[in-house]
């Protein structure tokens, strides 16, 4: 498995024919009222897998101001054949992703994707409040 | 088609399916991945999920994130 890419947004929509329509795609501020506050982030991950590719692991970590860490979580997926797979093809697919946390702080927080035991991407965004 | 759309999701969620296009939610408050229809918080948010999903998932809990700017 291996992310092709990933992005915050301000919403999404899925197609039937695997795609998304994204709006506010690389967003990086969230504005919150007051501290703390309970964040909930829209992710968007393209993976590609190889077939017969057994369910292979994503972790996420979670970075606060001054790398505070809110931890690690990960999950497993697989990937299937969409409609026209050829055999050979990768099976690319778009996983929809929220990531909620509370907020305790203003500033920069990332999020440490990991894939199939690899660093592949990082995401950043700020927290602010009024 | 809203309504159609929403009533869909509904549908979906109460038969406990999974559709493709339920989030994964990496909760770091609970310390949980799960499907947005298993949320530990229970039916009411998972009816929520299904009426914005399937039009549009935006914001909805806590933190915003500003509108877009025309310019």
């Amino acid at each position: 498995m291996r992310l092709v890419w990933a992005v915050a947004c301000r919403s999404y929509e899925l197609q039937d024919d695997r795609t998304a329509d994204i709006e506010g795609a690389g967003v990086n501020r969230v504005w919150v009222n007051r501290m703390p506050e309970e964040v909930s982030l829209p992710l968007l991950l393209r993976l590609g897998f190889l077939e017969n590719e057994p369910p292979t692991e994503l972790r996420i970590e979670l970075y606060g101001p001054e790398m505070s860490s809110f931890g690690e979580l990960a999950t497993s997926l697989e990937g299937e054949p969409g409609p026209g797979h050829r055999p050979g093809d990768e099976m690319p697919m778009i996983y929809p992703l929220e990531l909620r946390f509370w907020a305790n702080r203003v500033g920069n927080y990332s999020a440490e994707i990991y894939a199939d035991g690899r660093h592949q991407d990082s995401v950043f965004f700020v927290v602010e409040a009024p | 088609m809203w309504h159609i759309f929403s009533l869909r999701g509904i549908f979906h969620t109460l038969r406990g399916r999974l559709m493709p296009e339920q989030p994964i939610v990496f909760d770091f408050t609970k310390k949980q991945v799960y499907r947005a229809s298993e949320d530990p918080d229970g039916l009411t948010r998972a009816l929520k999920e299904a009426l914005a999903i399937r039009k549009r998932t935006r914001l909805t809990v806590g933190g915003t994130i500003p509108p877009k700017t025309t310019g």
